[in-house]
C-alpha cells in the first residue's frame, strides 16, 4: 500500500488515498474504505464502530465525489444554493464563511440549498448544472446563535444541521463566488485570467493526484468551467452581525446580474 | 538561495503549461500544484523556455515597455529563482 495524499485535522488522519497495486483506496479511518480495480465496480466497506449518520454523509458527499472525479465529472468543494432554478456556488477555504452565508440566504431571503459542502456538477454544452447532494446546513454555534437559529451540536464536528430547505431538483449555475474577509464593507468583484481560473481550479473536489492525465483534464476542465460560469469575489468584514449586507449583495447578483452598487 | 541573473535553465518534465484569458497557468503534473503567470511572468517564462537568460529577457523587456532596467532584471530573477525553487524548471549545468 503506497498512500499518496493524506489530510489531518489536528493531527489525527482524517482522510488518505493511494494505491494498492492497481487499485486505488481511500480511507476515511474508523469510518469507510472505498477500493476502486480497474474495469471492476468500487466497493465500499463500513468499519463496524462507524456512526451512521456520519457514513451517509461521507457516501452522499466524498464518495460521491471521488467517484465523479474518477469518471472524469466536476464536484466542487462549496456550498450552493438557488432562488428558482438559477444558483450561486460560494467558494472559498474552511472557515470563510460558506455555510454561514448559505444558511443566511436560506433562512432570510427564500434561497434553497443544492449542497453545503459540495457541488455536482454537469455541463450540457449550452449551461452549467448543479445537482443536489442532499446534505443539510452544517453550521457553528456561533453562526447559529447569529443567525437566530438553534444550536444543536454534533459530537464528531460540533456543527448543528438546523435546517433542512432543500431543493431537489438540478439548477443552472449562473455564478461562482469566492469568499474572503477583508475591507469595511462587502464588496462583490468579478475575477478574470488566473484570479478567476485558481479558485476554480483549487475548489475541485480532487483526489487522483498521481496521474498526469487525470491533472491535465482537471485543468482543462477547470479552464472551460471558469469560462462558462463568471467568477467573483465577495470580500467583506469578518462580522457575522453584517451578514444580511453580504447575503443581500448576493441575492441581487442572482437576481439582477451583474452588481452596479458593489464594485 | 540567491541565483545568478545570467542563468539558463530549461522547464522540468513534469511541467505542463496552458493558457488561459491571456495569462499562463503552470501546473506541475507531479504534485498537481498550479501556479498563475500575468503577462509580465508569461514573457519571462516564454524567454526561459527559449533559453535566454533573465538578464536578456529584462533587457529586452526593459527596451520594449520603457521601463528601468533594474527594476525588470530584480524582478526576473526573483521570479525565476521562485520557479527554480519550485522546481518548475531547472538550472542547465
Amino acid at each position: 500500500m503506497k498512500w499518496i495524499s493524506e489530510a489531518r485535522v489536528e493531527g489525527d488522519v482524517v482522510f488518505r488515498i493511494g494505491r494498492d497495486g492497481a487499485a486505488l483506496v481511500a480511507e476515511w479511518p474508523d469510518s469507510l474504505t472505498l477500493r476502486v480495480e480497474p474495469g471492476e465496480p468500487p466497493s465500499l466497506t463500513v468499519h463496524p464502530d462507524a456512526e451512521p449518520a456520519f457514513v451517509e454523509k461521507l457516501r452522499n458527499g466524498p464518495v460521491r465525489a471521488l467517484l465523479r472525479h474518477l469518471e472524469g465529472k466536476v464536484t466542487m468543494h462549496g456550498a450552493t444554493i438557488a432562488w428558482g432554478a438559477d444558483a450561486l456556488c460560494l467558494l472559498g477555504d474552511s472557515g470563510q464563511g460558506k455555510s454561514t452565508l448559505s444558511a443566511a440566504l436560506c433562512l432570510h431571503h427564500g434561497a434553497t440549498l443544492l449542497g453545503d459542502d459540495v457541488a455536482h456538477l454537469e455541463a450540457d454544452g449550452e449551461a452549467v448544472w448543479v445537482t443536489p447532494a442532499f446534505e443539510d446546513h452544517s453550521l457553528t454555534a456561533e453562526a447559529c446563535l447569529a443567525l437566530g437559529v438553534p444550536v444543536a451540536t454534533d459530537a464528531r464536528r460540533e456543527k448543528t444541521s438546523a435546517l433542512a430547505m432543500r431543493r431537489t431538483e438540478p439548477a443552472r449555475l449562473r455564478a461562482f463566488v469566492v469568499l474572503a474577509f477583508g475591507g469595511d464593507a462587502p464588496r462583490l468583484t468579478r475575477l478574470s485570467g488566473f484570479r478567476a481560473l485558481g479558485p476554480v481550479l483549487s475548489g475541485m473536489a480532487r483526489f487522483v493526484l498521481d496521474d498526469p492525465a487525470v491533472t491535465t483534464r482537471d485543468l482543462a476542465a477547470a479552464a472551460e468551467l471558469a469560462r462558462a460560469v463568471p467568477v467573483y469575489e465577495l470580500s467583506r468584514p469578518r462580522d457575522l452581525t453584517r451578514v444580511s449586507e453580504c447575503t443581500g449583495a448576493l441575492r441581487s447578483l442572482l437576481i439582477e446580474g451583474e452588481p452596479h452598487g458593489h464594485r | 538561495m540567491a541565483i545568478d541573473k545570467n542563468v539558463r535553465v530549461d522547464v522540468a518534465p513534469n511541467v505542463f503549461t496552458r493558457e488561459f484569458e491571456g495569462e499562463l497557468v503552470v501546473l506541475d503534473l507531479e504534485g498537481g500544484d498550479y501556479y498563475g503567470l500575468d503577462a509580465m511572468g508569461r514573457q519571462l517564462w516564454d524567454g526561459l523556455t527559449h533559453g535566454r537568460s533573465p538578464a536578456e529577457i529584462a533587457a529586452e523587456v526593459a527596451l520594449e515597455f520603457d521601463v528601468a532596467l533594474a527594476t525588470v532584471e530584480s524582478d526576473f530573477t526573483k521570479l525565476t529563482n521562485e520557479l527554480l525553487e519550485r522546481k518548475l524548471v531547472v538550472a542547465r549545468a
